[in-house]
Parts: C-alpha cells; sequence; structure tokens
C-alpha cells in the first residue's frame, strides 16, 4: 500500500518537475530570441526538417481523414436527405478538430520524436558539453532555431491538411457518392468561417510549441546510455500525444468563446 | 615544494570542490592550484573523479559546494549564460572526441572560429583549418564525416577544435587513451608544443604515467575524493608513499585480483 502511495507519488512529482521545466525552456527560449541574432542557417535546416519533409505526411493525413470522413457522414446523412450538408460538415469538423489534432500527432511522431532522439544523443556523447565549452549557449543554437522552425512550419502544416481534407473530401462526396457538387461546395463556402480556420491554426501552433517544448526537454534531460535514447524518444511521443488530447479540449472551449 | 614567492598567479583555483553524484560521493574537498603557463597533470583511478573534476573548471558541472575560481570569477557562483565569455578562452579535449556528428570534420574543426572569430574571413577560416588538420596529422580529412573516422582520429580532430582558437587554458580528458604508441607520443609532444609556442596552460587528465612524465609540469594525484599530493613529476615518480608507488608502478593489490 506504501509503496503504491510510494509510485503515485513519485510520478506525480516527476509530472510536476516536467512541468516546471517546460516552462522555464520556454521563457529560456524567449529570452534567446531576443538577445542573439537568429541563425538563419539552421533554421532553414530546421524548416526544411520540420516543416518540407512532414508534407507528404501531413497530405496523406489530411486527405485520407477527409474522404472517409466525407464518406461515412454522407452514409448517414444520406437517408435524411441531408446530402448538401456534408460538405460544411467535413469542413468544419477538419478546420476545428481533425485538421489540427491529427496534423499534430503526425508532427509529434515525425519531428518531436526526432527532436527527443538527436538531442539525447548529443548529450550522451557529450556534444551538448563541448557546445557549452566552446562558448556556446545550448538553448540558443540547438533549440531556438527548432522553435522557431516549429512555429512556422506548424500552422502551415495544418492548413495543408486541412486544404487536402476538404478537397479528399468534395472528390468523394461528389465524384464517387455522387452528391452534388454545386450545393455540396456552396454549402461549405457558407458555413465555414475565418473564426474556423483561424481555431485551427491557432490550435496547431500551440501544439507545435508544445510537441517543441517535450521533445526537446526530454532530450536535453535524458539518462545515460542507449536506453535513455529510447526512453527520452518514446516519452517525448507519449506525453505530447496525451496532452494534444487534453489540451485539444480545453483549447475548443477557450477558443469559441475567444474568437 | 617550490619556494612560494615566485609561485605565478593561478589561473584556476579550487577551494573545498565537493560534487555528489547519485549516492557516490566523488569528489570530497578537492583543493588544487594551477598556475598559469604549466602542465598540470592530474592522475588517479578510472572511476575516481577525474573527469568530473575537469568538468568543474569550465563550470560544466557545478560543484555541491566549494568554490571554483577561474581567474578572478567564482565559476560555481555564474550562470550558464555568464560563463560564456570565459570559456571563449578555454578549450577542452572531450574523452571520446564529441565532434558535432552533424558537421564535417572541417566545420567541427572551424566551428570556434566562425563561432567567435571576430568577422576573420571564410578564406582564412578554410586555411587556419587546413593548418590545424596538417599539424595534427589529418590533412585533407576536411570534408569526411566524423562517423567515417576511427576513435583515434576524431580524438585528433576534437584537439585540433578545441586548440584552433588558442585558448589560455586547455582541459585534455584522457587525450592518449586509446590510441596507439606512436599516434599517443605525437600528442604528448604536441600538447608540449602548445603549451610553449603558445603559452597556453594546460590541464591533463590522464592515467597513461608515460604521457605524464612527458608532459607534466606538476603532478597531481586525485585519491578518493581529494587531491592526494602535488609535485613535480620526479618527485612523484620516486615517491616511497605507498598509494602513490602503487599507481605510478601499476602494481595491484592482491585482494584486487580475486573474483
Amino acid at each position: 500500500m506504501l509503496r503504491y502511495a510510494n509510485q503515485v507519488g513519485t510520478r506525480f512529482f516527476g509530472q510536476l518537475r516536467m512541468a516546471g521545466q517546460v516552462v522555464f525552456l520556454l521563457q529560456d527560449i524567449v529570452r534567446c530570441l531576443f538577445h542573439y541574432r537568429i541563425r538563419v542557417g539552421l533554421l532553414i535546416r530546421q524548416i526544411d526538417f520540420i516543416g518540407a519533409k512532414s508534407v507528404p505526411v501531413v497530405v496523406i493525413t489530411g486527405s485520407f481523414i477527409g474522404a472517409v470522413f466525407a464518406a461515412q457522414t454522407e452514409f448517414q446523412f444520406k437517408d435524411l436527405g441531408l446530402s448538401s450538408g456534408v460538405g460544411p460538415v467535413v469542413a468544419l469538423a477538419l478546420c476545428r478538430e481533425l485538421g489540427p489534432v491529427l496534423c499534430a500527432l503526425m508532427i509529434a511522431g515525425r519531428v518531436g520524436s526526432a527532436m527527443a532522439a538527436e538531442l539525447a544523443t548529443m548529450k550522451i556523447t557529450e556534444q551538448i558539453d563541448a557546445l557549452r565549452a566552446l562558448a556556446v549557449y545550448p538553448t540558443e543554437y540547438l533549440i531556438v532555431p527548432r522553435f522557431l522552425g516549429m512555429i512556422i512550419s506548424m500552422p502551415i502544416l495544418v492548413g495543408l491538411a486541412i486544404l487536402c481534407g476538404i478537397g479528399a473530401g468534395y472528390y468523394v462526396a461528389v465524384h464517387i457518392l455522387a452528391v452534388p457538387g454545386v450545393y455540396y461546395w456552396n454549402n461549405t463556402v457558407k458555413y465555414t468561417h475565418a473564426k474556423d480556420i483561424w481555431i485551427g491554426l491557432v490550435k496547431g501552433f500551440f501544439f507545435g510549441i508544445y510537441i517543441l517544448l517535450v521533445g526537446c526537454n526530454k532530450g536535453l534531460n535524458a539518462a545515460q546510455g542507449a536506453e535513455g535514447v529510447g526512453l527520452a524518444t518514446t516519452e517525448a511521443v507519449v506525453d505530447a500525444f496525451i496532452i494534444i488530447l487534453i489540451a485539444n479540449f480545453f483549447f475548443t472551449f477557450l477558443l469559441n468563446t475567444l474568437l | 615544494m617550490t619556494d612560494p614567492g615566485k609561485q605565478p598567479v593561478p589561473i584556476v583555483r579550487l577551494v573545498g570542490v565537493e560534487k555528489k553524484l547519485g549516492r557516490q560521493r566523488v569528489l570530497r574537498g578537492v583543493d588544487l592550484e594551477i598556475r598559469t603557463g604549466e602542465n598540470m597533470v592530474i592522475i588517479g583511478r578510472s572511476g575516481g573523479g577525474k573527469s568530473v573534476l575537469l568538468k568543474h573548471i569550465l563550470g560544466l558541472m557545478q560543484p555541491d559546494a566549494g568554490q571554483v575560481w577561474f581567474r578572478d570569477k567564482d565559476m560555481a557562483q555564474l550562470t550558464e549564460e555568464q560563463m560564456v565569455p570565459l570559456r571563449k578562452e578555454t578549450g577542452m579535449l572531450f574523452q571520446n572526441g564529441a565532434l558535432f556528428d552533424s558537421l564535417t570534420v572541417g566545420e567541427n574543426v572551424a566551428f570556434p572560429l566562425r563561432e567567435h572569430g571576430n568577422g576573420i574571413s571564410e578564406e582564412n577560416i578554410r586555411a587556419e583549418v587546413t593548418r590545424a588538420l596538417k599539424i595534427v596529422d589529418l590533412p585533407n580529412q576536411g570534408s569526411k564525416w566524423p562517423s567515417e573516422l576511427s576513435g583515434g582520429m576524431r580524438k585528433r580532430v576534437a584537439l585540433a577544435r578545441a586548440a584552433i582558437a588558442k585558448p589560455a587554458l586547455m582541459l585534455y580528458d584522457e587525450p592518449t587513451a586509446g590510441l596507439d604508441p606512436i599516434v599517443a607520443d605525437s600528442i604528448n609532444k604536441l600538447m608540449v608544443r602548445l603549451g610553449e609556442e603558445l603559452n597556453m596552460t594546460s590541464v591533463i587528465v590522464t592515467h597513461d604515467m608515460v604521457s605524464a612524465r612527458e608532459v607534466g609540469d606538476r603532478i597531481a594525484m586525485l585519491h578518493e575524493g581529494r587531491i592526494y599530493c602535488v609535485d613535480e613529476p620526479g618527485v612523484i615518480l620516486a615517491s616511497e608513499d605507498p598509494i602513490v608507488r602503487r599507481f605510478v608502478n601499476g602494481i595491484s593489490d592482491a585482494s584486487d585480483a580475486v573474483f
């Protein structure tokens, strides 16, 4: 019993400590943004890695989610005679929820894990110490370019996922399931507002920051050895997934009132 | 001991440095002075805290208690960022090189110049890198990746990287471990030459007694978390003290060899 309580307590304080580390890391990043010149070369490399190289994954995710969602909605709506409503339902769901959340999950899996693994490897092979020994502040050199790369790439990727989803939904509904295209499109445009798109992009932006903070924090605090790298990578992905899903719920309410 | 009146100003002064890693008390009150321009060799058993001690000098680790003076600054009181300007005057050779594996060999060596070279031209940087690689006997290897090099080659590249900005204080962590005797000898000669030509102060952590004898102006022995003795190589090698004698001559206790 006592051991169980001890375990729960350790876990709880571990999470609390991690939350604290993440906040300090963010504070450090923001400070570095103002104190140092931005390293354009490293930033471009990160935008390429986080943004450009994620495009195929995000396009596939967005497209197939949009396609499936349009198909399922049409199957149910057809009997109710609401086929013309499929378009806005798909578009709204993609903009507000599916686009940002699924895109963020994919990026957490692809980029968050890679960041954690790379930084953890750098840590255990003393490369981060070497950086410090060569009088370079690691946050500024390693984290800031990743941070900027992430906040630039993420909204664009979410937008791309939404666009692909709507496009694929349109294709499936109109060309495969024979929903009248004009109604579908006109209703989509009519019921999708700027606010819906903003919600998606803002969510994506914050999810991106979170993926980055968790990935970098896990990497920088990795334990020694190959096991440490593996653990950091896994935890970076799992923690990011969980937080994205939970935070999404609160974001939905918050952004619905704010925007 | 030399006459205290003749002692040059210490560049590094450790006062009562204590450090616990996990449950192990690695350093238990280290007092050591390193004089400007000398080659100080620190010997001691493997796992005895020699590398930890070295990392304290650069502020890569913070002591639990005690002071680490570099010139007139106590590293233990500085934040990571306040140490950055001090570290521009220092160089460190890590045990396994700690080369940045996202950069080529040439970029690794050029790193300190690009970071802190004060606008040195790209042409000059390239010339310096070529020269440095030639000195460590690795000409024309600049375009290779660190992963393509052997351990000994990596170490030599790391030496070139650490020394290229001509720091006032060089720290070597096991510079000759794992090298063949000929390369090890060339590294020894290189360390002596750097000290003489550039008036560098060197701190060399090693358990290679050949290297210690050849390079050291003074030898300090770290034993059970404290500096056991400091003296000139001749005195240490001729010492009658059982602990020193056993280490210098490499004699294990009969009880050490029992499983």
